[in-house]
């Protein structure tokens, strides 16, 4: 973010209030100090009589950089539109290394090393070698960092999807990253590197179109994040439900009712919710296509839950919150389920399987949770 | 009597029994985050980089039990508490002039009881409006307080300070949607008034603590009365050739009882600017009212009162501007008071609404006007107004000052900005309003509350306060209950002027 629009942000939030009702980190914490208005005034003041520019004061000031859990919900709720979670993440890189909570020295220190959160982060299995860096494919399918290390089930159910509809499709044979771990530590320097890094691996391959299987990718990828330039990318990128979409609408891939929709052919159909994720949701406001994606089942029925789109509580998948603070991500999760569960839904699709696994690891018997790509390929005719 | 609060680790520790060594926040970072509310003074203060007061502990009760552990352990030791609701507000409520302990309210937030049959929930009132109405549209349930700052502002701190909301004139003040509250003296003795406000069983003791403002009390739990969502909301909008013409139409159609949820009228002043730069609605003639009427209901009384009203606009010579304007007006009624409409440093600005009888309403606005834009015209004072809240006899008015190059020394400005107020109570008084309609007290206006009454309801008021709180520990400094102790660095003098 630069430091035009930083300050000017920091200007406007520091006496306002208007978004602090939905504060994730705030409606938790309940510290003022952890709101949008609490961050900007601390900002504002230190060095002056008002705030000490003293190394406690720092430390703590550090600590509240990194337990933003970077929803985007203030900015969403913004009167105005003003990017705070960006200047946040500004205000993380701004932080002293000397200042930084324990947790997080570890992840930069990890991140300096591999490039991601993963001491030894792995490739994407499910797909054929043979299908790894192949140029001049209809689609490079972007696994991202979370789905490679964590839920590899998500790459293998895209890839049936695409293999069904018969789209000629692509990976990296050595996926890095685009940038978002260094980001969020902080990192901004390494994280421009790594992306320009992989985009330059990208647009050798020449794909006709990325798609990308995580919200945080198609962000970056899509030059969504201040501070990341992707502007270096010569394919378009999309995310995985808008370009299902239309494979659906263009005849070239046909859905059931069967699957997940119902466990006998007489039962009822199961009442199927979609959860608007942080990045998907509240940053790219991408509401319409996985809804549209998700009604094209046949048979099944939807409900829209009453806290959706922009005020669907985050999952607590950003900001690397789930690693930097597990206890306060998992707190963030249960509220999120606490507006899901009870509505009679019994199937939660996300764009985000880092929401996903957020929502899962809540362990909630009643519902079950899966990345839309999942949802597909169980319906697939 | 208290005495100027100071950091002390044993008491931290105690506190730190009572809720939990996470919700006691001693850091300076924290105290910080609690030294302002929305008052100028201090944002003004903190501005010019200067040291704002700060309380000593920030402490986040969850229940009763906790509050009754906190307060007791402030009682032995003489120690200030400052109820936390939102932090909100526009007086200077929550300043924690003498230091102490900041008790933060809103985890205190749950839905207690939604009563489906009644239209009544009862809420801890540390729950803040917006998720509130939230958690009711869900039902199909509205709680139509809608006050600009419904987003940051509590149940709590809304009982505290009598609020308004923007459909008030059907729905009623803060006050008017109080059935029964639950509240903590400072002995902890928690006091729960009648479960429903119309009796003939004494005194109506819930009033004793809507409007406290926290010197008395800690409201724990309120049960409002709430609404099911309208079938329609309407807007329209009008301009009347002279803001005397607007309030007359505003005042027969409360007098005629046509129903009105909503009627703003704006002094030419706020029509030529705020309704220009906000809706886009310009306007040429200099002296015209523009006005916002809304209704809600069922559609087919709703065209009964649309018809009614026409009739009486009409007959005051004022032009029905279409629904397209109340629709905007509607839609965007919040923006006037957000960036980038909202005042902001380094403006000084006011509002200083009051609220009197018809029969002195434009006599009260003129003379005020003329006073304001005469004695400080050498610093551009600008003046305007708008009329929102109206009753069967009488109406408020929002009227605010602006000067958008105050003085840089923040003493003088400090000292400028208190000679505006002074000046604008008296006229307020003398003229048969009140020191505020909607906003409370706080500490802005503090030193006008003796003025606001005779010397001895005024003494009366005090005799109450020192039967709950003999020790004076709760929010001291505020609604005119000033104590004896010294303020951190002198502030409460300079503030309050
Ligand atoms: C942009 C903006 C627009 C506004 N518009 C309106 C409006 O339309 N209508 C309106 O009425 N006001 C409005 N206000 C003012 C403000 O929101 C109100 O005064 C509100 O009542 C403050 O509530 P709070 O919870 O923020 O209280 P705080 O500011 O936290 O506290 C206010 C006072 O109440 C006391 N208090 C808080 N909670 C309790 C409790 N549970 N028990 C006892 N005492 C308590 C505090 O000690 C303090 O003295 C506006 C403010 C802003 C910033
Ligand atoms: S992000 Fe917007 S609404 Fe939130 S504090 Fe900043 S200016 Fe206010
Ligand atoms: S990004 Fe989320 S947690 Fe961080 S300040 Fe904004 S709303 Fe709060």
């Amino acid at each position: 973010m630069d430091r035009i629009e930083y300050e000017k942000t920091i200007k406007a939030c520091r006496f306002c209030l208007m978004c602090r009702h939905m504060c994730t980190v705030g409606n938790i914490s309940y510290a003022e100090a952890n709101t949008p208005r609490g961050h900007a005034l601390m900002l504002d003041c230190v060095g002056g009589e008002a705030l000490a520019d003293t190394s406690e004061n720092r430390s703590r000031m550090a600590e509240i950089w990194f337990g933003c859990c970077y929803c985007g919900h203030c900015q969403n709720n913004c009167v105005s539109s003003y990017p705070h979670p960006d200047a946040m993440m500004t205000a993380r890189a701004e932080a002293d290394e000397s200042h930084l909570p324990e947790r997080a020295k570890a992840l930069r220190a990890i991140v300096a090393k591999t490039g991601e959160f993963y001491e030894n982060p792995v490739q994407a299995g499910g797909a054929s070698d043979a299908a790894k860096g192949k140029a001049g494919a209809d689609v490079l399918l972007y696994i991202g960092s979370f789905t490679r290390n964590e839920d590899s089930g998500v790459a293998d159910a895209a890839i049936s999807v695409l293999e069904k509809a018969g789209v000629s499709y692509t990976l990296l044979a050595d996926e890095k990253g685009v940038g978002m771990a260094p980001f969020l530590m902080g990192m901004t320097d390494v994280a421009q590197t790594q992306l320009a890094a992989e985009i330059e691996k990208i647009n050798a391959l020449k794909p006709g179109m990325v798609v990308t299987l995580s919200p945080d990718d198609l962000r970056v990828l899509a030059g969504g994040v201040s501070g990341l330039d992707a502007s270096g990318l010569t394919a378009p990128v999309t995310g995985f439900a808008a370009f299902t979409l239309g494979l659906v609408k263009a005849g070239a891939l046909a859905l059931s009712g069967g699957g997940a929709a119902s466990a006998t052919p007489t039962a009822a159909p199961a009442l199927i919710a979609y959860h608007d994720s942080d990045q998907g949701g509240r940053f790219l406001q991408d509401y319409d296509a996985p809804r549209e994606l998700v009604q094209s089942i046949p048979g099944i029925a939807y409900k829209e839950l009453f806290w959706a789109k922009g005020e669907a509580a985050s999952a607590g998948e950003s900001g690397a919150i789930r690693l930097l603070n597990p206890e306060l991500a998992s707190k963030i999760a249960e509220k999120r389920i606490g507006q899901i569960a009870g509505r009679g839904v019994s199937i939660v699709a996300t764009d985000s399987p880092e929401a996903k696994a957020q929502l899962v690891g809540q362990g909630n018997k009643d519902v079950k949770f899966m990345h839309i790509a999942e949802l597909i390929k169980q319906h697939i005719a | 009597m208290i005495k100027e609060a100071h950091f002390n680790e044993g008491f931290r520790k105690e506190l730190a029994d009572v809720v939990g060594p996470d919700r006691v926040l001693t850091s300076e970072v924290d105290r910080l985050a609690y030294a302002n509310d929305v008052f100028w003074i201090p944002n003004l203060w903190i501005d010019r980089k200067k040291e704002p007061p700060k309380a000593d502990y920030i402490v986040q009760p969850g229940s009763v039990e906790e509050i009754q552990g906190i307060l007791a352990l402030a009682n032995r030791d003489k120690v200030p508490v400052v109820p936390w609701g939102g932090g909100s507000g526009s007086q200077g409520g929550v300043i924690p002039l003498y230091g102490g302990i900041m008790m933060d309210l809103k985890r205190l937030n749950k839905i207690i009881d939604i009563d489906e049959t009644s239209y009544t929930v009862t809420v801890e009132t540390g729950i803040n409006n917006t998720l509130l109405e939230k958690a009711l549209n869900e039902r199909g349930l509205t709680f139509p307080h809608y006050p600009a700052s419904a987003n940051c502002g509590s149940i709590g701190g809304f009982i505290a300070h009598r609020g308004s909301g923007t459909l008030s004139t059907k729905y009623g003040k803060m006050e008017d949607f109080v059935l029964s509250v639950e509240a903590i003296l400072p002995s902890g003795k928690l006091i729960q008034t009648m479960p429903i406000p119309k009796h003939a069983s004494g005194p109506g003791l819930h009033e004793l603590f809507v409007g406290c403002e926290g010197t008395f009390a800690i409201v724990t739990k309120a049960t409002l009365q709430i609404y099911k969502l309208p079938e329609e909301r309407r807007f329209s909008s009008y301009l009347f050739p002279t803001l005397e013409a607007g309030l007359e139409a505003g005042r027969r159609m409360m007098a005629e009882g046509v129903g009105i949820s909503a009627c703003r009228l704006y002094d030419p002043g706020s029509t030529k600017t705020k309704v220009g730069d906000v809706l886009g609605i310009k306007v040429d003639n200099d002296d015209a009212s523009y006005m916002v009427i809304g209704l809600d209901g069922h559609s087919e009384m709703i065209d009964v009162q649309e018809k009614l009203i026409n009739k009486i606009v009409e007959g005051l010579d004022g032009k029905n501007m279409g629904r397209e304007g109340g629709n905007r007006w509607w839609e965007q009624r919040y923006h006037f008071y957000y960036p980038p409409y909202e005042f902001r440093l380094p403006w000084m600005y006011g509002t200083m609404d009051t609220v009197c009888l018809y029969k002195d309403m434009a006599r009260l606005y003129r003379a005020k006007k003329e006073a304001l834009e005469t004695n400080f015209k050498q610093h551009g004072i600008r003046y305007i107004a708008h009329f929102s809240h109206w009753y069967k006899w009488g109406v408020m008015v929002y009227d605010r000052f602006i000067i958008e190059e105050p003085p840089t020394d923040p003493y003088e400005a400090i000292k400028l900005h208190n000679e505006i107020w002074n000046m604008s109570v008296r006229i307020s008084l003398e003229n048969g309003g009140v020191i505020n309609e909607h906003h409370g007290v706080g500490l802005k206006l503090s030193r006008f509350v003796k003025d606001a009454f005779n010397k001895d309801t005024f003494e009366f008021l005090k005799d109450l306060k020192n039967v709950t709180d003999p020790n004076g520990i709760l929010n001291p400094g505020k609604m005119g209950m000033a104590p004896d102790a010294p303020s951190q660095r002198g502030l409460m003098e300079l503030w309050t002027g």
